[in-house]
């Protein structure tokens, strides 16, 4: 899908996306909330993802903030193919609707990937474990409190939107302990989030 | 029954349906991320009507029944799992076909 507009985000309380971002439908989203402290599920990070995550934080260091903004840019404006577009509502379009209770089609899961890739409420980064590419994770609060939310994340991987997915964040962040959140240094170059 | 259980199930039975679909480690890992916002929610003294009993073995079952698949091609998303309680054999899946049995078993 080419030449999709981008969607401004119109106002900055968190878990409310712009009115409209999605043509005519409003977004509901999910307020229920979550009770007491979920289990381990893997916190930590093992040897490999340790040494993954050096190696992205020894990349970052060595970036001028004009060569992360390139990176970053360039990891915001990938696309999806029209297959791989597809597909991906046949994978994940039941899932999303129920989280966002609203129907998936390709284009609207299209305006969806450019509404998160666009107003990120977090910016994580990291060395694939499977094909070693750098990624990145934009990461869309569903919830306004932080850190007990329901998110949907876009991946980004070799110019190419890999998948996007509703999960349960903090057991997310857990498990992706081998990424780094450059969220502020995103914030420090002027760009949202 | 809980909403967010409720809801949670809801989104496991999906995601398990859509499973042979799924070609990205982090969305098998997602999968299992969502069996234990269930497995807490039931330890947390939530319960399940007979019907939804029925649809988590069902959905059990579509994990199980992708085992092999999953270890095979996705052994990142069953990485760093050795602090994981066996009772959550989800992540446990590359030990064997029993596993849940043997969870069931132990407890």
């Amino acid at each position: 899908v080419k030449d999709l507009p981008t969607y401004p985000m119109h106002t900055k309380e968190r878990g409310v996306l712009p009115v409209g971002w999605m043509g005519t439908i409003d977004i509901r989203y999910s307020i229920i909330r979550k009770g007491g402290r979920p289990t381990v599920t893997g916190g930590g990070v093992s040897g490999d993802g340790e040494r993954r995550r050096q190696e992205r934080l020894v990349q970052l260091g060595r970036m001028t903030d004009e060569e992360f903004a390139c990176e970053l840019e360039s990891h915001k404006r990938v696309d999806w193919t029209s297959r791989r577009l597809k597909v991906h509502v046949e994978k994940h379009g039941e899932q999303l609707s129920s989280v966002l209770g609203v129907d998936l089609d390709d284009v609207k899961l299209a305006k969806l990937t450019v509404e998160i890739l666009s107003n990120a409420d977090r910016v994580l980064t990291g060395i694939d474990q499977a094909t070693l590419q750098v990624e990145y994770a934009f990461v869309r609060l569903l919830r306004e409190s932080i850190g007990l939310d329901d998110a949907i994340i876009a991946l980004a991987r070799g110019g190419a939107a890999r998948s996007v997915f509703p999960t349960a964040m903090e057991r997310w962040l857990k498990r992706r302990s081998d990424m780094v959140e450059v969220t502020s240094r995103v914030q420090a170059l002027g760009q949202k989030p | 029954v809980s909403k967010l259980l409720d809801r949670n199930l809801n989104l496991y039975s999906i995601m398990t349906n859509k499973l042979p679909l799924y070609d990205e480690w982090m969305e098998v890992e997602n999968v299992l991320i969502w069996r234990d916002e269930i497995h807490d929610e039931l330890e947390a003294g939530a319960s399940l009507t007979d019907e939804q009993l029925r649809a988590l073995k069902d959905a059990d079952d579509r994990l199980l029944a992708q085992r092999e698949r999953l270890v095979r091609d996705f052994p990142s998303a069953f990485e760093n799992t050795e602090s994981i309680s066996p009772r959550q054999w989800w992540w446990h899946l590359p030990e064997g076909p029993d596993v849940r049995d043997e969870a069931q078993q132990a407890a």
